[in-house]
């Protein structure tokens, strides 16, 4: 093996108090790229920031050594480094960067730092590296300021900045969490593309199992401030070692069957140093051995692992489909072109408005009962409208939402509050649609209380009965909503809404705050509740790999149209929409082999959709009769699609 | 709902407001108490005993220029400006975070035309509106109560509105609302509990100005009739005499004054602490 281009032992960090990194081993060949995996809070970007000199207020280096090109990290000039040497990409391209420099400057700001050079020359080679990453008129872009651009191409300027000095190695810090699923994949090309071109090493550091699968050579796993297991990406995918890369792999949604392995337990807190082996706490192979004694690095080059009793080296299970629950016939939920329409800019008193925009464009569906019904689109499509529409905290702008087939727009008064009962909503993040002020105890009453079902005993007698349903101690009456773990929170989330014992639950992407083990807890939870309830979903989520693991039937959104609904084993096996067939191409997924089909574009925006087909902008189906008629959904064989020219 | 030993506990970790809040006490036992310890005759005047120094027998503060000891009339006008401006701070406090948590919470024309209104007071110099006051009636002690709260409700409105604007688009009122709950209770259970932290700030400042406003009052001469007085009242009193050395007038009712609202500003200031649920640590 070559010299390596970064070299990391023993790395220990601080920050204050806790131990963020425990002995982070590391290599980077040159040219070669390394994903770096993990939960949230296992060390990941921490490592990526100490290599950087960056670490937060409160963090130090302990011990150990990290050298770059043979230039030790720890007492080298970092400045001269980073941006030149060393380029690096963050996670939200609005906050790194500047909203009052255009984007030029930025992007010819290392230049003139590390370079030479003159104002003109960085700015042709700022120009240069802006066509390099894709960025379309590039010399106009150049005196745009950064809220002038999307999100995709705000993270290309990003990269453009950081590859602009020709860097031996780019560090990229969950680069696409806060995309797209299309733009997402745009950018992972993108990456890879100029690795290749410029032969620079890189340094992925994701939460997410799917970015990686594909894109870098070798991947190391992390758990609690350590590197427990690393290997080339195929074998780890195919022969997990780790008991903790073994059940990562088993929890995700796109690669197991029916109910998902979720992981028991959080990962643990770093203010005290374990004895034993991180994962012991929540491992299934656990001997008092694992407890006492710390497992080190074993294995060779191509294969190491930190565990005492390592998965033996066979293949891991295949992907099998799960299999629909028989779902009845009556129809519960029917929305029949449903449209709501926000105003652009309103002024109270003096009246008038100034344009609108359709969030939902007349969207038609209708959902059985005890069926789930998985939403998806990317952000901006008017899926989380649909959901609100449903549960009532918008109304439509036109159209009729039947729900057990009354129209719930002409529902009196009194009516009204008995049907909120039926219908209630799960939110994403259950944090903050919990009061602060309020105990768990009060929050769970509190819908008891709105809708006075039981004196103060039995809503008392309730509220354990929920707790325990959901998994939690039912001590957790007295505590607030601060104190539970993003999982436990998604839990109590859950509690509350079936505290009313509603016949339909929207579900607004409930998991996707959430790590890889805890979201397959969720899961599993809202598959067995389903069942032992007799409910209904209405689950919308931006992640396809979710929605096929959960759902029955699966509706694709865009720019406020529903353009393909069917069953969702054969959607996935055979999307008919161009749209639908985008996203799934774009899905980054751990294992299974993807076409690889470059996606173009961005959606328009929503306020001036383009005539016709609202994604004929986008497909590569495209023709002249895709701009003069919208085509309508049209039902075919139990699906239905809204296309032309379907696939 | 809020645990209030909880409360307790994590204001009296914060030992400015512990002193603000036992100054206050001190004071109020001296206002209350002190004539028990110190009895003097606060109603007639003796001018054979006018502007005696400090330190003069019978009189350890001295006298007054209408001759009443100044160790007494301390203590008498200690009541009437804790009465006034506690009375005066709480009623425009309530009144306030009232008007601001329906004004915010329902948003759109109600809260232009609410907001329109606070507007048009707040463009009434406060001052103008004292002195037409004072032309019209003769002072006591409800009026002043009346007339402070008149003025200084809007301030904690417009807070209060500000919070609530932000507050009922929060998730939680949403996730109330799909239970099928009403404006009342968001208001009540949701709005309201949120700013109680902004609320209570603000009330103890209220009651602070209060203070200082029946000063202000005294100098337009629209104060607590003779022979009662208050802390501002003695002061403008010494005022006149500024000239002629009588420092004692000036003073003792000076660092009264600014005891009584610097202890209000402390205890604020924890029980803004206090209330924020989420820096609690839990006793393990």
């Amino acid at each position: 093996m070559t010299e390596p281009l970064l070299r990391i032992r023993d790395l220990r960090v601080d920050v204050q108090g806790a131990h963020a990194l425990a002995g982070v081993d590391l290599d980077v060949a040159p040219g070669a790229a390394v994903g770096v995996v993990g939960e949230s809070g296992c060390g990941k970007t921490m490592t990526a920031l100490a290599v950087l000199g960056l670490l937060p207020p409160g963090g130090r280096v302990l011990g150990g050594s990290m050298s770059f090109a043979g230039v030790d990290l720890r007492t080298a000039n970092l400045e001269s480094l980073r941006g030149n040497e060393i380029g690096m990409v963050f996670q939200d391209p609005l906050t790194s960067l500047n909203p009052t420099m255009t984007i030029g400057a930025q992007v010819a700001e290392p230049l003139l730092l590390h370079r030479e050079v003159s104002r003109r020359e960085a700015w042709r080679t700022a120009e240069e590296a802006l066509g390099l990453v894709g960025l379309p008129q590039p010399a106009e872009r150049m005196r745009s300021y950064p809220h002038q651009l999307s999100g995709g191409m705000r993270q290309r300027v990003a990269i453009a900045t950081a590859l602009v000095c020709r860097p031996k190695l780019l560090i990229a810090d969950e680069p696409t969490t806060a995309l797209d699923v299309t733009t997402q994949h745009q950018i992972l090309e993108l990456i890879d593309d100029l690795r290749r071109q410029l032969g620079m090493a890189l340094v992925l550091v994701t939460h997410d199992l799917g970015v990686v699968a594909e894109r870098v050579d070798e991947v190391a796993v992390m758990y609690a401030g350590r590197v427990v297991e690393r290997a080339r990406t195929a074998e780890l995918f195919n022969h997990p070692r780790h008991r903790y890369t073994e059940a990562l792999l088993a929890a995700l949604p796109e690669r197991s069957a029916r109910d998902l392995r979720a992981i028991p337990g959080m990962p643990p807190t770093l203010t005290e140093e374990l004895a034993g082996c991180p994962f012991a706490p929540r491992c299934a192979h656990t001997t008092d051995q694992c407890r006492d004694e710390r497992p080190a690095l074993t294995g060779d080059e191509r294969h190491a692992w930190a565990c005492f009793h390592p998965a033996p080296p066979v293949p891991t299970t295949v992907v099998t489909q799960p299999v629909p629950e028989p779902v009845g016939e009556q129809v519960l939920l029917e929305l029949d072109s449903v449209s709501k329409d926000f105003p652009l800019a309103t002024r109270p008193l003096l009246g008038g408005l100034t344009g609108s925009v359709s969030a939902v464009a007349g969207v038609s569906l209708s959902i059985r009962r005890g069926e789930i019904f998985g939403l998806v689109g990317e952000s901006g499509c008017g899926k989380t409208t649909v959901g609100r529409l449903v549960v009532g905290l918008e109304q439509p702008s036109s159209g009729q939402i039947r729900f057990d087939g009354k129209d719930i727009a002409t529902l009196s008064r009194a009516e009204r509050k008995p049907h909120r009962r039926r219908v209630q909503l799960v939110f994403q993040d259950s944090a903050a649609a919990m009061d602060p002020r309020m105990r768990v105890g009060a929050i769970l009453r509190e819908p008891l209380a709105i809708q006075g079902i039981g004196d103060r005993r039995e809503q008392r007698r309730r509220v354990a009965e929920l707790l325990a349903e959901v998994g939690l101690p039912e001590q957790a009456v007295h505590r607030y909503p601060h104190e539970f773990s993003g999982g436990q929170r998604q839990r109590l989330g859950l509690a509350r809404a079936l505290a009313l014992r509603p016949d339909l639950l929207v579900a607004d992407e409930p998991v996707s705050a959430l790590d890889v083990s805890v979201q397959a807890q969720i899961l599993n939870l809202l598959r067995r509740l389903r069942a032992e309830h007799a409910l209904t979903y209405l689950f919308v989520s931006h992640d396809l790999a979710v929605v096929r693991h959960l759902a029955d039937t699966v509706g694709v959104m865009y720019l406020g149209k529903l353009v393909e609904v069917g069953p969702v084993r054969e959607v996935y096996r055979e999307p008919r929409h161009p749209y639908t067939r985008l996203l799934l191409d774009s899905l980054p997924s751990a294992g299974a082999h993807r076409s690889s089909t470059a996606p173009g574009g961005e959606p328009p925006s929503a306020a001036r959709p383009p005539s016709g087909c609202r994604f004929r902008t986008r497909c590569p189906r495209a023709e002249a009769v895709c701009a003069e008629v919208e085509p309508p959904l049209t039902t075919d064989g139990g699906r239905q699609v809204a296309c032309h020219f379907p696939g | 709902m809020i645990a209030r030993e909880q409360i307790a506990r994590s204001f009296v970790r914060n030992r400015l407001a512990v002193a603000g809040l036992v100054v206050l006490l001190l004071l109020a036992a001296f206002s209350w108490l002190g004539p028990l310890l110190w009895p003097t005759d606060q109603v007639h005047t003796d001018l054979a005993a006018a502007t005696l120094p400090p330190g003069s027998p019978g009189h350890p503060l001295g006298t007054t220029d209408l001759g009443y000891d100044l160790l007494g009339r301390l203590m008498v006008g200690g009541r009437s400006s804790l009465e006034v401006g506690v009375a005066a701070g709480l009623l425009a406090t309530l009144v306030g975070t009232a008007y601001g948590a329906v004004s915010g919470y329902f948003g759109g024309w109600v809260d232009a035309v609410m907001m329109r209104v606070t507007d048009a007071v707040l463009a009434i110099p406060a001052l103008f509106l004292l002195i037409v006051v004072a032309a019209m009636v003769t002072p006591s002690k409800p009026l002043l109560v009346l007339v402070i709260g008149a003025v200084a409700w809007l301030s904690p409105a417009r807070l209060v509105r500000g919070e609530a604007l932000s507050l009922r688009s929060r998730e939680y009122v949403q996730a109330m609302r799909v239970m099928g709950g009403g404006s009342v209770r968001a208001v009540l259970r949701h709005i309201v509990p949120n700013t109680i932290g902004t609320v209570a700030v603000n009330a103890t400042f209220q009651i602070a100005d209060a203070i200082l406003y029946v000063a202000y009052l005294s100098f337009l001469g629209l104060s607590v009739p003779p022979p009662a007085t208050d802390w501002g009242t003695m002061l403008s009193g010494g005022l006149t005499y500024a000239q002629d050395g009588y420092w004692w007038l000036i003073v003792p009712p000076g660092v009264a004054i600014v005891l009584v609202v610097g202890a209000f500003n402390f205890i604020g200031d924890g029980l803004r602490d206090a209330f924020e649920v989420r820096l609690q640590r839990r006793p393990a």
